[in-house]
């Protein structure tokens, strides 16, 4: 009898019997002694994009149409990184950081459920902090620039529902903003009817939504289509996403900061939750002319965002230099492999363009 | 390739073999005074003895259910050593009473009405709460992979879930009406007639409870309220003196009234009611063949109906949503037994066709107007398959027997799939009996996970069905030992371990992105691990007292993510002592205890005990009065706590009446 019960609990011996969470241990591949992975330098032109592909790593040229093309991971445009996934390419590529510098001599990326693909935004990207549990999105009350030509405003998303037939309806925009110039704030102006519904969630795609000119204050309809080849408005408001006028959101040349985009990392979604129209009219308020004249924030046009973006450059170093960072990088051919990278240096930057890039990479799990 | 309804059933019909066998048939209910006599089928789909059955099959009988003050399928084998059935673990889904057999949940159990797969499922689960026990004889569990003989959705085990039929000749009934606390009201009964070559019954079952909210002041109900119905007729009789034919028709109603509240951001709180009815419509005909020399052959055919409707009814408010789901099961099976001599055959061909289809009708406000539209969230779609299946029970000598099977299984939508299984039970004494087994299991695609459409595109992001999903597979393996001794002291011993590969799971990459719209759909990505190890004991003494113990240990690897599989409990422990006292009361105790249970990481949902006590006493002849505690210490689910997976219903205080007619002798 005895024998019996032992060959029975033979099975749970062999079992680790913990609820252990957590990879295991990962022994990778070991690089021999002093390996710190390969350096590539990738100079940028003044013009177009220059493509990466990491296993070597190596410049590549895709054939043909490069968007179609799985022979690169990464792509630099003067001061823009892409990777091969989503809006910029078909590959199954994407990124994943900024992590710590020391990532990359640990090897060992930390356990990643997701990697960022590239999509398309501007300034507005991150106006709402989504509610996971009640599926719904709160408006973050952070305070966006708008230029166009010499006139700029400040701007603020106030609200993303309404209610009509007394139900709440989503993607009617309340919206508030003031013309700044250098001689002060011009009045402020508020909206509460915006209509981003765009037909509701069952129409199809091409249902127009509505403009606004800053300016003017005109409203005007219009299909995506349409607001990419028109100029009569700043800012498109369309279901959960605004737009502006300007790069790839349309002809007009507008640009847009969002003021406090440092702080969207930090914001929870309990302080996000408490915030009002009037505990951040302050918020409004303090900004100004000098506010939208600081050098260092990037005006832009709508674009298409990657993990680097926003990230890769070091804003507070006073000639433009990599962030000191580690980023996680798929293979956009596989979607399996992943590398490790981190920027050493620009050679001889610009304005327009961060010259050459130096970089390092390694695939994961190689530890220094 | 699709094939209709009957065209499937005409080739499953040509198909099968043409050898009879011997007929398993639902045993005899009766009374449970001795827990080894107790006929079991599932294990096997031959009637056995479950002492000295060759698969472990745990039995609930409905008088057992009674004494554990239970309502429905879910109430009755919640305290089942190695079976968690806990709803607010599956509270998003909407609060389903699903079950859980060797740490696996949800599509990887299968649940049988007298052998026949039960449709209609909450979110992948079949709610055990909906299947009343009006006309209930027992409820059979078997633990571990049994996809050799029942196919799809058995990997973790299988419920069986099996009525009886009149014992008494001439006319007989049975009554129970019962009052709970939450103005709930139970009221079932019965009426039979058995005649020398036939018999009939008629089964009614009503049952209603308030809801539950656990805050105060609060809109919002963890529990809703509850109205349920079933009506059935189950008819029988011998054609000549080798056939017999069964039949049963059975319509469960159920509806609940559901409410929360939704804060929007910026206008405030809003209540929108959650109204659901399911009709769930079962047929089901048999026929009974008696071939001679132990051989029998059963046919069955079976024909389901479930259609459910979910509300999200904003509160004086044309924005509405309702989402219509429907559901079909056609089958034919026939199952045939051949004895010879120390060697049983079981042969078995099945063919079934699954239809399903889910549609959304949603009003919206569309430049200032209320309109409605409805678009289809799973296409219909037609699932179907055809299985042949075979079994070997070898007694290789008199305390030692070999089972043997395999099932090949034809889906037309994923291919085929073959599944082995070997048993072996041996009784060195007649006191022990020790049994080990390893198998294959599978679990089909779902429709939902084939032709699902979840668009929140407003969001960024779809959920779409895959059809090139193949099954789930599994290996699992288990051993018990039970050692039964002559004055009434049984103690059991189990291990078991479970395998799983290519568990189906949204991937959390999306599969295509399109104008800032993700993709995201279902893959075989996922494996698991489960193993685990259970003793259980009773005793009985002198027939006025019988005491149960057991202890379950489970552990499970979520094997693709790292982590333990979520929501089960490593530890539980289940006690109950039934006493007959003086003055002729009989008293029932029973306890549960829960350890907690991995959620996420840093999120566990607590650990909990529960006390149940029945007290029932005869008051006249053939009735009896009962009143009772579920839950007697009141434990409940936070709702401020994170993850809080303990029971939503608290304290159940009920008191009711039972009644059979005519009666037995005491």
């Amino acid at each position: 009898m005895k024998r019996s019960f032992l060959a029975a609990a033979i099975p749970l011996l062999l079992c680790a019997c913990s609820e252990e969470v957590g990879k295991p241990s990962t022994t990778g591949q070991q690089p021999p002694d002093g390996e710190d992975g390969a350096t590539l330098e990738v100079p940028v032109p003044a013009q177009g994009r220059v493509y990466v592909a990491l296993e070597k790593p190596e410049i590549v040229v895709p054939e043909g149409d490069a968007s179609a093309s799985t022979a690169w991971d990464l792509a630099f445009e003067k001061y823009d990184v892409f990777t091969n996934s989503g809006a910029s390419g078909s590959g199954e590529g994407g990124a994943f950081g900024p992590l710590d510098a020391a990532t990359y001599a640990d090897g060992i990326a930390p356990a990643i459920p997701f990697m960022t693909k590239d999509e398309s935004g501007g300034a507005f990207r991150d106006f709402w902090a989504y509610d996971p549990s009640v599926h719904v999105l709160w408006v973050r009350y952070h305070v966006y620039g708008v230029r166009d030509g010499d006139k700029q405003w400040k701007v603020q998303v106030l609200g993303y529902y309404a209610e009509q037939q007394g139900a709440p309806v989503a993607a009617i925009y309340r919206v508030r903003w003031a013309e700044v110039t250098s001689a002060g704030v011009g009045p402020t102006q508020t909206l509460s009817d915006l209509d981003g519904t765009a037909g509701g969630s069952q129409a199809p795609e091409d249902a127009p939504s509505e403009c606004l000119d800053l300016g003017t204050g005109a409203r005007t309809k219009h299909t995506p289509a349409e607001a990419l080849t028109t100029k009569d408005w700043h800012l498109c408001f369309r279901r959960a996403s605004v737009s502006v006028n300007g790069e790839l959101g349309g002809p007009r040349g507008v640009t847009a900061v969002d003021l406090h985009a440092a702080e969207t990392k930090s914001e929870t979604l309990d302080i996000v939750k408490t915030r009002t129209d009037d505990s951040e009219l302050p918020r409004f308020d303090a900004v100004g002319h000098a506010e939208l004249s600081d050098p260092k924030l990037v005006w832009r046009g709508d674009r298409i965002f990657s993990a680097f973006s926003e990230y890769w450059i070091d804003r507070a170093a006073e000639t433009p230099a990599p962030t000191d960072a580690t980023w996680l990088v798929q293979s956009a051919a596989d979607g399996v492999s992943r590398y490790l990278l981190v920027f050493d240096r620009f050679d001889g930057p610009t304005a327009d363009g961060p010259g050459k890039v130096v970089l390092r990479v390694k695939p994961e799990g190689v530890v220094q | 390739m699709r094939l209709s309804t009957s065209a499937v059933l005409l080739l499953g019909a040509a198909l099968l073999p043409p050898a009879a066998a011997r007929a398993e048939e639902p045993a005899p209910s009766g009374k449970d005074k001795d827990k080894g006599a107790e006929v079991v089928v599932t294990g096997t789909r031959m009637p056995e003895q479950s002492q000295r059955a060759t698969v472990r099959v745990d039995v609930v009988t409905r008088e057992e259910a009674e004494r554990r003050g239970a309502t429905n399928v879910a109430e009755a084998i919640a305290g089942q050593p190695g079976v968690q059935i806990n709803p607010a673990a599956y509270g998003d889904i909407g609060n389903p009473s699903a079950i859980q057999i060797q740490g696996l949940d949800k599509q990887r159990v299968l649940v049988l009405e007298d052998g026949e797969r039960v449709i209609g499922d909450v979110g992948g689960a079949i709610d055990l709460s909906r299947m009343p026990l009006g006309d209930v004889a027992r409820v059979e569990v078997v633990a571990g992979p049994m996809s050799s003989l029942y196919g799809t959705s058995a990997i973790g085990g299988v419920v069986n879930v099996v009525t009886g039929q009149p014992l008494h000749p001439g006319f007989s009934g049975r009554a129970r009406l019962e009052g709970r606390n939450r103005y709930g009201v139970i009221a079932q009964g019965n009426a039979s007639w058995r005649g020398e070559r036939a018999w009939a019954s008629l089964d009614g079952n009503f049952y209603r409870t308030d809801g539950v909210s656990l805050l105060e002041d609060a809109v919002d109900l963890a529990m809703p309220s509850r109205l349920q119905g079933m009506v059935g007729l189950r008819v029988g009789g011998n054609l000549n003196s080798r056939t017999r034919l069964q039949g049963r028709v059975r319509w469960i109603h159920d509806a609940s009234e559901g409410r929360q509240s939704q804060v929007v951001p910026g206008l405030g709180t809003y209540r929108i009611d959650l109204p659901q009815r399911t009709d769930r419509f079962a047929l089901h005909l048999v026929e009974l063949v008696d071939l001679g020399r132990g051989g029998a052959l059963r046919l069955a055919l079976g024909q389901q109906w479930a259609f459910d409707t979910t509300q999200k009814d904003r509160y004086e408010s044309p924005i509405d949503e309702t989402r219509d789901r429907e559901a079909s099961l056609s089958s034919l099976e026939a199952t045939g037994t051949f004895a010879d001599g120390r060697r049983t055959w079981v042969v078995g061909m099945r063919a079934e066709v699954e239809k399903l289809s889910q549609s959304l009708t949603r009003a919206e406000l569309i430049s200032g107007s209320v309109q409605t539209k409805t678009i289809e969230e799973l296409v219909p779609v037609t699932l179907g398959s055809v299985a042949g299946y075979a079994q070997l029970g070898w007694k290789l000598f008199d305390s030692l027997t070999l089972l043997a099977g395999g099932r090949a299984e034809m889906h037309l939508r994923y291919g085929g799939v073959v599944v082995p299984r070997l048993a072996l039970s041996y009784q060195p004494w007649p006191s022990v009996t020790v049994r080990a087994s390893v198998g294959r299991g599978f679990r089909a695609p779902a429709a939902k996970e084939i032709g699902f459409a979840f668009d929140h595109g407003a969001l960024g992001y779809r959920v779409l069905g895959n059809p090139d999903l193949g099954p789930e597979t599994s290996w699992g393996t288990s051993a018990d030992v039970s050692y039964r001794a002559k004055n009434g002291f049984l103690v059991r011993g189990s291990v078991f371990a479970n395998w799983i590969d290519g568990l189906i799971d949204i991937d959390i990459r999306p599969a295509a992105s399109q104008g800032g719209i993700d993709d995201y759909t279902y893959r075989n990505i996922g494996r698991a691990r489960t193993f685990g190890a259970q003793i259980d004991g009773s005793y009985t003494l002198a027939g006025v007292l019988r005491a149960e113990a057991g202890y379950s240990y489970l552990w499970t690897r979520d094997d693709e993510n790292q982590r333990p599989l979520e929501g089960r409990p490593p530890h539980t422990v289940v006690t109950a002592l039934r006493a007959d006292l003086p003055l002729r009361l009989e008293l029932v105790l029973r306890y549960r205890m829960v350890t907690d249970a991995f959620l996420d990481e840093g999120l566990r949902t607590p650990g909990f005990q529960t006390i149940d006590a029945r007290i029932a006493r005869p008051i006249f002849r053939g009735a009896r009065a009962y009143a009772g505690v579920l839950n007697a210490l009141g434990v409940q689910k936070d709702p401020s706590r994170l993850g809080d997976q303990r029971p939503v219903q608290g304290r159940t205080l009920y008191l009711g009446l039972t009644a059979d007619f005519p009666a037995e002798e005491p």
